[in-house]
């Protein structure tokens, strides 16, 4: 919680709070683990998928794949990344896959891409908290900002000419709430 | 759920102290100056698209104060192409948005209220392609379409109001704006709901899909990124105020299912992305 608002709350609103309000305030969030990437220890299914015969979901199924299961990831394209799994090569959903980094399959075949370049981070500025604090407003800079915004019209231009073809697509669902709805007027609980 | 409700009683107690002190100067239903105005919308969750616009360009400015735009027309117009149209397949077609890419080697990306979208030189050198641009602005169009940085407000504010920081002496109405937001661009480094943060992933993907691109353009910076090491000083930010990639990539593929599968592919744009010299 910054120092700006921590000033004004009396205890018993302190006590109050309750614990997702003090980390939706900006209370630092659990600190990441100290060590870096996890050792790669080979790839493994995120979740069951069908291992196919092409990167195409109407591709025959070769092979059930388990959630666990590890893989060895060899391509990947589209949507798709190819594996081989239990002596058999196919493919699977690209977000089905978990790459040792972290990632998932996905991020295995997508070589990090500043291997060996040394990046020169000498007086530039960085954007750490304290430095987001202290900013002050730039209005020259909003201006310029300003300048480089399109209208609607622009915008369509450009799809046009890069032959970029908008298409409907409803939103992904994201998990169904487990908590009831909240009597809270104000809609700020999620 | 039990956590919510004290919430709300919280939040009560905070309307109820906040109301009356407006009251004894003017009548709520028609506060006398401006910032009042503001103030209450804002608690009121009753925000209107100017009101907003005007809290999102005071963090917009400051933010810029914290990094200056990349000295770069063509690199601004074009990350201007690439977000405006994003964000026409979205809910807020007709909001003024405005992008840039800021001057910082920090791997980030900011959106404020009102169309406000930024992406750091860090992350924009670590893209490959348009679709990934597309992803990425479409993550930060999500946020502003979804109000997710006004709610954060709303929910300081109510505790504010509850110990008379704010209210009616505050004359100057950029003044009571910047006390709106905190200290400067501090908000920028406050997280959100951590579900606020999958949902916009989840949107992003979509409208980048919609515009045209390759819907893997969002998971394959999202990987990128888990590249770098955690200890790593230019994503400290980043995965303090999100959740890890890892554990992104793995709700979005769950989000995901079979859904991507009929979907035609889309252009990946990399012919035309813009490479910083």
């Amino acid at each position: 919680m910054s120092l700006y608002f921590a000033a004004p709350l009396s205890l018993a609103a302190a006590l109050l709070l309750s614990v997702d309000a003090v980390l939706a305030m900006g209370t630092p969030p659990q600190a990441p683990p100290a060590a870096d990437q996890p050792a790669a220890t080979g790839s493994s299914m995120l979740k069951q998928d069908d291992l196919r015969a092409g990167p195409d979901a109407n591709a025959r199924i070769l092979a059930r794949l388990a959630q666990g299961q590890g893989v060895k990831v060899l391509a990947s394209q589209g949507g798709w990344t190819q594996v081989s799994a239990a002596g058999q090569t196919g493919w699977v959903r690209v977000l089905s896959v978990r790459s040792p980094a972290g990632g998932v399959g996905l991020g295995e075949v997508v070589a990090p891409r500043e291997a060996g370049k040394v990046v020169a981070v000498a007086g530039v500025r960085g954007l750490d908290e304290e430095d987001l604090r202290a900013a002050r407003f730039d209005g020259g800079e909003l201006r310029r900002l300003d300048g480089y915004a399109l209208d609607r019209e622009e915008a369509e231009r450009f799809a046009r000419a890069a032959g970029l073809l908008p298409r409907t697509m409803p939103y992904l669902k994201g998990p169904a709430p487990a908590r009831e709805p909240a009597n809270d007027p104000w809609g700020i609980n999620p | 759920m039990k956590m919510h409700h004290r919430l709300s009683v919280l939040l009560l107690a905070a309307w109820a102290a906040f109301v009356p002190a407006q009251a004894a100067e003017a009548p709520a239903s028609a506060p006398s100056k401006p910032g009042e105005q503001l103030l209450q919308a804002l608690l009121a969750g009753k925000t209107s698209q100017a009101e907003e616009v005007q809290i999102g360009r005071r963090i917009a400015g400051n933010l810029l104060g914290a990094a200056p735009l990349v000295a770069d027309e063509t690199l601004q117009r074009y990350v201007n192409r690439v977000g405006r149209w994003v964000a026409l397949q979205g809910e807020r077609p007709d909001l003024a948005w405005h992008f840039g890419v800021i001057d910082s080697e920090d791997i980030n990306a900011f959106a404020a209220p009102g169309g406000y979208v930024f992406i750091t030189k860090g992350l924009y050198r670590r893209l490959n392609d348009e679709a990934e641009l597309a992803g990425v602005l479409g993550h930060e169009i999500a946020h502003v379409q979804r109000k997710h940085h006004l709610k954060l407000l709303r929910q300081t504010q109510v505790i504010a109001a509850l110990g008379g920081l704010l209210g009616s002496k505050v004359k100057d109405e950029e003044q009571l704006v910047q006390n709106l937001i905190g200290n400067g661009a501090e908000i920028a480094a406050r997280s959100l709901d951590r579900e606020a943060e999958h949902e916009a992933d989840r949107m992003g993907l979509v409208l980048a899909a919609r515009a045209g691109y390759d819907a893997y353009g969002l998971p394959a910076v999202l990987a990128e990124i888990g590249h770098v090491g955690r200890s790593d000083k230019r994503v400290s930010l980043l995965y303090k105020t999100h959740p890890l990639p890892a554990e992104r990539l793995t709700r979005l593929g769950e989000a995901a299912g079979d859904r991507l599968d009929t979907l035609a592919p889309g252009q990946d744009g990399s012919g035309r992305f813009y490479r910083l010299p």
